[in-house]
């Protein structure tokens, strides 16, 4: 068949688009992490000393009760804020609107208490994106040494040297 | 996700070793991350599209992407196995790591269910300095191996 590779192309690239589509219409609703909150929070007397992880906004901080109220990062961003025991995690280094990764486990009505906590440094963010740049020359050398793009026919070729 | 360098570093090992086609499963190795383009799109127009991202990030959507990458070239099949392998490092890789958001759904569109290790952070660079490690000793071990199979040759 004369245009078997475009029609190929075709039907996948549509397949692709409609699993996109599918995705954004229905994650919200199928999402088990994003389910999970919407039980908790609902029933929190039902869910009693179970395990609950998200990122967080720190609101404010109380040193003497070593406790922090947060804002819950997750989708759909309408949580009411929590109150979280830390323990034995040393929070004065803490400051108000950092961001936080937390496991914790849930007591009662907006009360956890924090099994771990990580605070989300922006310099460590930074350097994922400036480690996956350098990825880019390396990859685009690999590449290019080994495939020409033949403008006539839209293929890749080996370069003559690699063949 | 780790970073690319470390994606990238692990194809070219796993190229090297198994002796596929390297800058095919490199590439293979990246395609998942094709779905950060929703980063830039949401710095373009404020809203937020990394639920229309997400397929890419599944076995699913990366094959299908794979299978579109493999039409560009003359044989299909054999552009085709080394971007697989090396999208399979890819999950491999990030299925150690630990997203307190939740995993990643390997089996959607069939199901939703989120899957992870919890062994490593996504902002933890010892993924990296060790497959740098890894990168380098194969490098040389592959030049020994060379050279000596070169000499080999010259003796007979």
């Amino acid at each position: 068949m004369k245009h078997k590779r475009i029609i190929l192309g075709l039907f996948t690239l549509l397949l692709l688009i409609t699993s996109m589509v599918y995705a954004y219409q229905n994650s919200e609703n199928n999402d088990p992490q994003i389910k999970k909150y919407k039980q908790i929070f609902e029933n929190p007397e039902t869910y009693n000393n179970t395990k609950i992880s998200f990122k967080a906004e720190i609101l404010a901080i109380d040193q003497i009760n070593q406790t922090i109220r947060v804002f819950i990062q997750e989708k759909p961003y309408t949580y009411p804020s929590v109150e979280i025991n830390t323990g034995n995690f040393t929070i004065q280094n803490l400051q108000k609107g950092d961001l936080v990764d937390i496991i914790s486990i849930l007591h009662g009505k907006n009360r956890m208490t924090a099994t771990n906590l990580w605070i989300n440094e922006p310099w460590k963010d930074n350097l994922i994106y400036l480690r996956s740049l350098s990825a880019i020359p390396f990859v685009l050398y690999l590449f290019l040494r080994t495939w020409g793009l033949n403008k006539t026919t839209w293929r890749f070729e080996r370069r003559k040297k690699n063949a | 996700m780790p970073d690319w360098l470390t994606h990238s570093l692990v194809g070219w090992i796993t190229g090297k070793t198994t002796k596929q086609e390297i800058s095919l499963l490199v590439i293979g190795s990246l395609i998942p991350d094709i779905s950060k383009l929703y980063i830039l799109f949401d710095l373009a127009s404020e809203t937020m599209t990394d639920d229309f991202f997400l397929p890419i990030h599944t076995p699913f959507g990366a094959i299908i992407i794979a299978c579109i990458i493999a039409l560009f070239f003359q044989d299909i099949k054999k552009a085709f196995i080394p971007l697989t392998i090396g999208i399979t490092t890819h999950f491999i890789l990030d299925f150690f790591l630990l997203n307190v958001s939740g995993g990643m759904p390997l089996l959607y569109p069939f199901s939703w269910q989120e899957w992870q290790l919890g062994f490593i952070r996504s902002d933890d660079y010892t993924m990296t300095i060790l497959a740098l490690l890894a990168a380098i000793l194969v490098y040389i071990s592959y030049r020994i191996y060379q050279k000596r199979k070169i000499k080999e040759e010259n003796n007979i």
